[in-house]
């Protein structure tokens, strides 16, 4: 559900002074997105609700913050963002360490490795790490830099994320085929 | 030589060297693999979206409505100390060394824990509630007081602007457990309850990684 700009400036003007109805119109308005956002960085059902309601207190709390230099729906998406990463982060600290290169542990029930998986299960097979970094940046259209800026670590650092979570889903997603596939770098 | 994983992705973003570029075009393994990334970026896009199986509004208000109860309480306590810091260096400056008949802002951990349930240790218990999504939050709010004890046990230096953020965290944290104290007078329902929790967890996450953060910066 879009907002038109005119409608917009009214509701932000009205958020602005803590208007929680306003508040509920952004939220009703954009907490689909963020939901999705937050349900395909995450592994649970659960932690994608605490991130939707981690995001719109945060946009209630710093909505005089956003200055109108994007989207209202793009700052709302990047706080969402942000909120994720820090959640991801707060759970398993160690998958953000630069030497990190482990995989998720499989859902009870999942196929064996040798099995192709489909995309989504591919993904849940990845750490928390990887996953975010492949679905910011391929999926939501994050830059490197942007990543970095939200994690606190390098653009290096997000584009070597990448780039394993890559080799990793070419495993999962065709493993058969991986064993023919050329020797890259 | 064929390129790295990286370099290849560095050609579907539009952000190689030309003699990268120039030897994926050519080479028929590596434009396979541009390919095949292509379509697995499309495929992510595709991916369908996906809704939570409830209205998450009514929690994420009661949570809203929440901060703006206990940040009102912060700022007076942060008020309060702001007073009597100013007041102390007037003294001070005066050449009355009254500091010690003053309270003082210090780092003392808020160790309320509402009745009924197990103090924090290392490997959290199972909460006696019976609301799954409760008992979770507790569970999480447990492990993450057990990191913050652990952090306690190591001293480090604290300038003032970093003592007032965290006794105001401290505070926040203190009229939260006021809140959830099953004999409190106006009793909150399940779902304040579950945002309070929420709200509880998000504090102490904060709290570690300001604590996080200034240690890192001494050992450096």
């Amino acid at each position: 559900m879009a907002i038109a700009a005119a409608e917009g400036d009214i509701l932000l003007a009205r958020a602005r002074r803590g208007d929680l109805e306003a508040v509920e119109n952004l939220f009703r308005a954009y907490s689909g997105r963020v939901y999705t956002l937050a349900r395909r960085m995450c592994r649970t059902p659960q932690d994608a609700e605490d991130i939707v309601q981690e995001t719109f207190v945060e946009v209630a709390r710093s909505i005089a913050k956003y200055r109108g230099d994007g989207p209202l729906g793009a700052w709302i998406h990047r706080v969402a963002a942000s909120k994720a990463l820090m959640h991801l982060r707060r759970d398993r600290p160690v998958e953000w360490g630069e030497e990190f290169d482990g995989d998720a542990l499989p859902a009870p029930g999942t196929a064996p490795p040798h099995e192709r998986l489909d995309l989504e299960a591919a993904l849940s097979r990845l750490s928390d790490s990887a996953r975010a970094v492949v679905w910011l940046h391929d999926a939501e259209g994050y830059t490197h830099e942007e990543i970095a800026s939200m994690t606190g670590l390098t653009p290096s650092y997000s584009k070597s994320k990448l780039a394993r979570a890559h080799e990793k889903l070419r495993k999962l997603l065709s493993p058969r085929e991986d064993d023919h596939a050329p020797q890259h770098g | 030589m064929h390129p790295s994983m990286d370099e290849i992705l560095s050609v579907r973003d539009g952000e190689a060297t030309p003699e990268v570029a120039d030897h994926v075009e050519s080479c028929p393994g590596c434009s396979a693999e541009l390919l095949r990334l292509r379509k697995v970026s499309d495929a992510l896009r595709a991916l369908p979206a996906q809704e939570p199986d409830r209205d998450l509004w009514p929690p994420t208000v009661a949570r809203i409505r929440g901060h703006r109860r206990t940040f009102r309480v912060w700022l007076a306590a942060a008020a309060a100390i702001a007073i009597v810091t100013a007041g102390t260096a007037t003294l001070i400056l005066r050449g009355r060394d009254i500091a010690s008949n003053v309270p003082t802002p210090h780092l003392a951990r808020t160790k309320v824990v509402p009745p009924g349930l197990q103090p924090p240790t290392a490997e959290p218990d199972e909460p006696p509630v019976k609301d799954p999504e409760v008992a979770r939050l507790i569970r999480k709010s447990q492990r993450l007081e057990s990191l913050l004890n652990r952090m306690d046990e190591r001293p480090t230096v604290v300038s003032g602007r970093e003592a007032l953020a965290e006794m105001g965290l401290q505070e926040r944290l203190a009229q939260l457990d006021a809140r959830l104290e099953p004999l409190a007078p106006g009793r909150t329902d399940r779902q304040e309850q579950v945002g309070l929790w929420k709200e509880r967890v998000e504090l102490l996450g904060t709290l570690a990684q300001v604590k996080g953060a200034r240690r890192r910066t001494v050992q450096i």
